[in-house]
């Protein structure tokens, strides 16, 4: 697909990757709620098999961002978008998209862990079954290599039949990150992961994150900056609904090319 | 200061025990004079619960998981407004205009119970093949608006035709049929109507409480489960349906005990015989009724008015015991939804 | 990896579908019951159009097509229509089949009486004029108009003469009662007396010569006649302005012919003034018991024990709060009463029959659970911080409850109030044990000590839709009158439930605060 010379990145802030390396490829998206208008003219390019932080101060529609990207938006009718997010080369709201193939290529984890209320193995399983067409040993292999996957297999192994919900916080959030490896999504996004953990928990979380990104990319939006600066490799620095800043990590946060990028690292942003 | 209202268990029992025990009354009295009450309560409620509970659930399915929040906030006060419709309006609608209207229109009504389900079914066929602008102003989210006018056309076209079906299938005279084929005898005011009145009754109150137990399930969980890439139906029936299961059985509790406990609509449409017979098509007497009918005219004291304060009795104590059951299993979800809210 | 290409996106599946009908569907019956009661109720009082109809064999009818029905074993269908004229044919309906029907039209000199007795009258007016003179034929705008006039005089007549009755006569024949040898009230009232009698008599001066449609003849005497109209002659607005009086009669006046005629006005009477006895009752039980249970006992295994009970109240069916009422009430305190204090009137009941209070206190235990439950809510949606404020300013528990909790907790109680009002107006099975009537002659207030009569039996819009539509002896002619009862009915139920729903929404909006947890 073909885009239109605009949608070239304007400033020297923004990084650009090549079309062949980036997973996905957002161009000129917009997006409001209910006339509102949340996002504005995001033009970015996310690098397959690294990990992508998405910051800024709350409000700046970081989450807004990541939740248009497996189109979770689709379940509220007031949203309206505009412009092009393309994963692998393919737009992601074409009329022939099944969105729920969609969403099993791009997994999502949330602030607060939400496993389901039935058993761990329920619920990694809980994809699969979606899918159905599984044998019961295949299904067990799977669930294994998830939880494994998730560093969680260890402390769950002896009793995957017990209800998740009798686990603690951060178990649950490596169990919600099991049930989306499951399903061997293409992206992991990651929607402040570890904002309700503590910092234990948050430690684990975030070695998870630097030993997922060998199999598939990830998107973390936080508003840790000590965390993104911990984990990821690029960094993309949202205000107001508008990308300011967009560049390996190492560069954003020791050497912002932008006094609003500085401000806001530095914390002298108001 | 509460606890007098409790009286009204213990006034009962106090007045019906000294004389069960004390063998005032005979058990095969007992039992002569109240099975058929009996079992024309459990019958009349059954009916009205088959005729509620799919309505209630689905409405209740439908508004808290598809319907956009605007829009639910007035769809769920018109529905719940049901509720205020008084029972001698909807027993006397129901007793004095649909019954006769039922039996003149037998065929159109039973055809009803299959075309309209079937007619939202092809409506949903329909809108698959409509472009894309189209989809978009019918969307599911409204559907339950715009599928009024289509499902209001296809009632009037079932009862414009359903004489000439009538006479194709069943020589004209579907109740003829039934009698002279299933045995089945039709009686105007019978269970059906019953069912169909109560239904209507019991509802709202069904529909409201399994309406706060849906959309009391945490959106994250539905949120984790869209994102595991399951449609809005999977998402309810593995996650939000687990999870509100207990709601849902509240629901349904209480709304059994107000169809056990519902008096004027029975009275009004039953015909009030007391039957024992499975059929749909005949009547019954339901305890309520008759605690209703004859408890003014009963003597103090005399057997029969120990007899309807024994089924009084029976009353309180189901409902009494069917409430319970469902105020703890609501209570238990609450602190379940609570904990799940709140961070761990 | 490539998207699977697919023509069509995956739909929720048949379910989902399934689900948006069953709100379409009770839609559909929630909005074909009201407008079918709001049809039917209004319809009732609207001068509708009289058709003269001839029939193949010669026959002639005047009167309103009801519905048409396919005849029994035949071709063609049937149409009934009401006739009136219950003097004349012995019968208000008339089936008649539609093929035989020659011809239809509406002629304008159809006119429709309402009577006292014997219902409508449907045919043409002759002529007007005294008893003695027979009167001859008189031009027919002349005889309409005098008919009118006439008709006018009447009901000045008519209210003066209910006026003596109510202010003169009634507290005369109690005094008499009383002291049934004071001589000045015995004067006073042969003097009524016979001012009354000479109001009759002006009454009864007149009738009218009157014609029905095939035909036959009838003498009415006019003082029988309440109302009349040429509908086939009336202009929209004179239409309006008759149905308007028909809707305004029908609120203000009583019942006729066995209920089956005439307004509602003391049916209406009677279920305010339970409801508002019980709101008397109810409202500083409950809100008392709230305010106990959410901000003095300790909340603890107990409280929600309790908590649990009321909500279960509210579960338990009226019927059963009926004969509680019957048994404890009406037998026990009534009984009792009755040998304590009116023992000269045993074995008549005073207090041992069902009444307006035992009614109304029935009602009130019945209501009890909706305020308390209301009132709990809005006082558990105070926030904390509210109360501990107002502690902090050193109030005692005493005032931080009276100064701040329970001002902010009005709206929620009067939310309470009102739905305890709706659902009781609404209550028809209890008071059939413990103290509606079919007919009640007296009002429970009027002029006599102690002005409000607590024994006495009342009238309810309920029972009455019940009665009139079950036991009365025309259910098919009294149908159109059960459907304004109703329509009035839930009218008032609505309203009153959409005051407590604005009121909700108003107190949720004003104090934007999450329930306590």
């Amino acid at each position: 697909m073909t885009l239109p010379s605009r949608f070239r990145p304007a400033s020297d802030s923004i990084i650009d990757f090549p079309a062949e390396t980036s997973c996905f490829q957002i161009e000129g998206l917009g997006l409001a709620y209910g006339g509102k208008p949340a996002l504005r003219g995001i033009s970015l390019r996310v690098p397959r098999h690294r990990v992508t932080a998405f910051i800024g101060p709350s409000g700046c529609g970081k989450s807004t961002l990541l939740r248009a990207l497996n189109r979770l938006h689709d379940l509220n009718e007031e949203v309206s978008h505009e412009g092009w997010v393309l994963l692998e080369g393919q737009d992601i709201h074409a009329p022939d998209v099944a969105v729920d193939e969609l969403r099993r290529r791009v997994g999502m984890v949330f602030q607060v862990p939400n496993p389901f209320p039935m058993s761990i193995y329920e619920n990694v399983a809980f994809g699969l079954r979606l899918q159905g067409g599984l044998t019961r040993r295949r299904m067990d292999d799977i669930v294994e290599w998830a939880l494994h996957a998730a560093a969680l297999w260890d402390e769950v192994k002896d009793r995957l039949r017990a209800s998740a919900w009798s686990l603690s916080g951060g178990q649950q959030q490596r169990l919600v990150i099991a049930r989306s490896l499951a399903v061997r999504p293409e992206v992991l996004l990651l929607d402040e992961p570890a904002s309700a953990l503590d910092p234990i928990s948050t430690l684990k979380i975030e070695e998870l994150i630097r030993s997922l990104k060998s199999q598939l990319t990830l998107i973390l939006v936080t508003h840790n900056m000590q965390q993104a600066a911990r984990v990821s490799d690029y960094t993309a620095f949202l205000q107001d609904g508008e990308l300011v800043e967009y560049a390996p990590t190492d560069t954003l946060f020791t050497n912002p090319s932008l006094r609003r990028t500085e401000n806001y690292i530095t914390g002298r942003m108001a | 200061m509460i606890v007098a209202v409790l009286a009204i268990g213990v006034f009962l029992a106090m007045e019906v025990m000294p004389a069960l025990l004390g063998g005032a009354l005979d058990s095969s009295r007992i039992r002569m004079a109240l099975t058929p009450m009996a079992w024309g309560t459990l019958k009349a409620a059954f009916w009205a619960m088959a005729f509620a509970i799919p309505l209630a659930l689905g409405a209740a399915v439908h508004s808290s998981l598809f319907m956009s929040q605007r829009l639910r906030s007035r769809i769920k006060p018109t529905l719940e407004m049901m509720e205020a419709l008084p029972g001698v309006v909807i027993g006397f609608v129901a007793g004095l205009v649909l019954a006769p209207w039922v039996e003149r229109h037998l065929a159109g009504s039973l055809a009803l119970l299959l075309v309209l389900p079937l007619g939202i079914l092809l409506a949903a066929a329909v809108w698959r093949r409509l472009p894309s602008a189209g989809r978009r102003r019918l969307s599911l989210a409204r559907a339950g608006l715009w599928l009024v006018p289509w499902l209001a056309l296809l009632a009037s076209l079932t009862l414009l035709f359903s004489p000439w079906v009538e006479s194709l299938l069943f020589g004209g005279d579907l109740r003829g049929w039934l009698d002279a084929e299933l045995g089945l005898d039709y009686a105007t005011r019978n269970a059906m109507i019953v069912g169909l009145a109560m239904g209507f009754a019991v509802m709202p109150s069904v529909y409201a409480l399994a309406e706060d137990a849906l959309s009391g399930v945490p959106g994250r969980l539905g949120e984790g489960a869209h994102a595991l890439g399951a449609t809005r139906w999977q998402t309810l029936w593995r996650v939000v349906l687990p999870a509100a299961a207990p709601g849902i059985f509240a629901a349904v509790m209480i709304g059994a005990g107000r169809a056990v406990g519902e008096t004027m609509i029975v009275l009004m449409a039953s015909g009030n015989t007391a039957l024992m017979s499975l059929s749909p098509f005949e009547g019954m007497r339901t305890m309520a009724a008759g605690i209703a009918v004859e408890l003014p005219e009963a003597v103090p004291g005399s057997e029969a008015y120990l007899l309807l304060l024994l089924a009084a009795l029976l009353l309180f104590l189901f409902t009494f015991l069917v409430n319970t059951l469902a105020e703890v299993v609501r209570s238990r979800l609450r602190g379940r939804y609570r904990w799940l809210g709140g961070s761990p | 990896m490539k998207f699977g290409k697919r023509r069509l996106p995956r739909s929720e599946g048949p379910w989902a579908w399934l689900a948006a009908g069953s709100v379409a569907l009770s839609l559909l019956m929630l909005g074909g019951l009201m407008l079918l009661i709001g049809a039917r109720g209004l319809a009732h009082f609207w001068p509708a159009s009289v058709e003269q109809i001839e029939m193949d064999d010669g026959r002639v009818v005047a009167g309103h097509a009801v519905r048409e029905l396919p005849l029994e074993r035949g071709q063609g269908r049937e149409r009934l229509y009401f006739t009136g004229n219950r003097d004349l044919d012995g019968q208000v309906w008339h089936w008649l089949p539609v093929d035989a029907i020659v011809a239809r039209e509406r002629p304008r000199d159809l006119v429709v009486l309402e009577r006292r007795h014997h219902g409508m009258f449907i045919g043409r007016l002759i002529a007007v004029g005294d008893v003695e003179a027979t009167p001859g034929q008189q031009p027919q705008r002349a005889g309409w108009a005098r008919l009118q006039a006439r008709l006018a005089a009447l009901e000045k007549l008519r209210s003066e003469r209910e006026r003596l009755h109510r202010e003169v006569l009634r507290p005369l024949i109690r005094q008499l009662d009383a002291d049934p040898d004071a001589a000045d009230a015995q004067r006073a009232l042969a003097e009524a007396n016979a001012r009354v009698h000479d109001l009759q008599q002006a009454m009864r001066g007149e009738v009218a010569l009157l014609e029905s449609a095939d035909g036959r003849r009838l003498l009415q005497p006019l003082d029988e006649v309440l109302r009349a109209w040429q509908p086939n002659a009336m202009p929209l607005a004179q239409k309006l302005a008759a149905w308007a009086d028909g809707v305004w009669r029908f609120l203000a006046e009583g019942p006729r012919d066995g209920n089956s005629a005439g307004g509602v006005w003391p049916a209406i009477f009677g279920t305010v003034l339970m409801v508002l006895l019980m709101s008397l009752l109810v409202t500083p039980f409950g809100v008392l018991a709230a305010v106990y249970l959410n901000e003095v006992a300790h909340q603890g295994r107990w409280t929600n024990l309790v908590r649990i009970a009321v909500r279960n109240l509210a579960g338990v069916p009226s019927i059963v709060y009926g004969v509680f009422g019957l048994g404890v009430f009406v037998y026990g305190i009534g009984g009792s009463l009755d040998e304590w204090f009116f023992s000269d009137t045993l074995p008549s009941p005073t207090f041992g029959t069902g009444g307006l209070l035992w009614a109304s206190l029935t009602l009130a235990l019945l209501t009890l659970p909706v305020v308390v439950v209301a009132t709990e809510e809005g006082l558990a949606r105070i926030p904390a911080e509210q109360r501990e404020g107002a502690l902090a300013l050193g109030a005692t528990r005493f005032e931080t409850l009276s100064r701040v909790v329970l001002p902010m907790a009005v709206p929620a109680m009067l939310t309470g109030v009102i739905l305890a009002v709706a659902r009781a107006a609404g209550e028809v099975a209890p008071l059939l044990l413990v103290g509606v009537a079919k007919l009640a002659p007296q009002v429970p207030v009027d002029g006599e000590f102690p002005f409000l009569h607590l024994e006495r039996k009342f009238m309810h819009l309920g029972y009455h839709i019940y009665d009139t539509a079950f036991h009365g002896s025309d259910v098919q002619a009294a149908m159109p009158l059960v459907f304004a009862t109703a329509l009035l009915l839930v009218l008032v139920i609505l309203m009153l439930n959409l005051t407590a729903i604005f009121l909700r929404h108003y107190f949720r909006a004003r104090h934007g605060v999450q329930p306590r947890p």
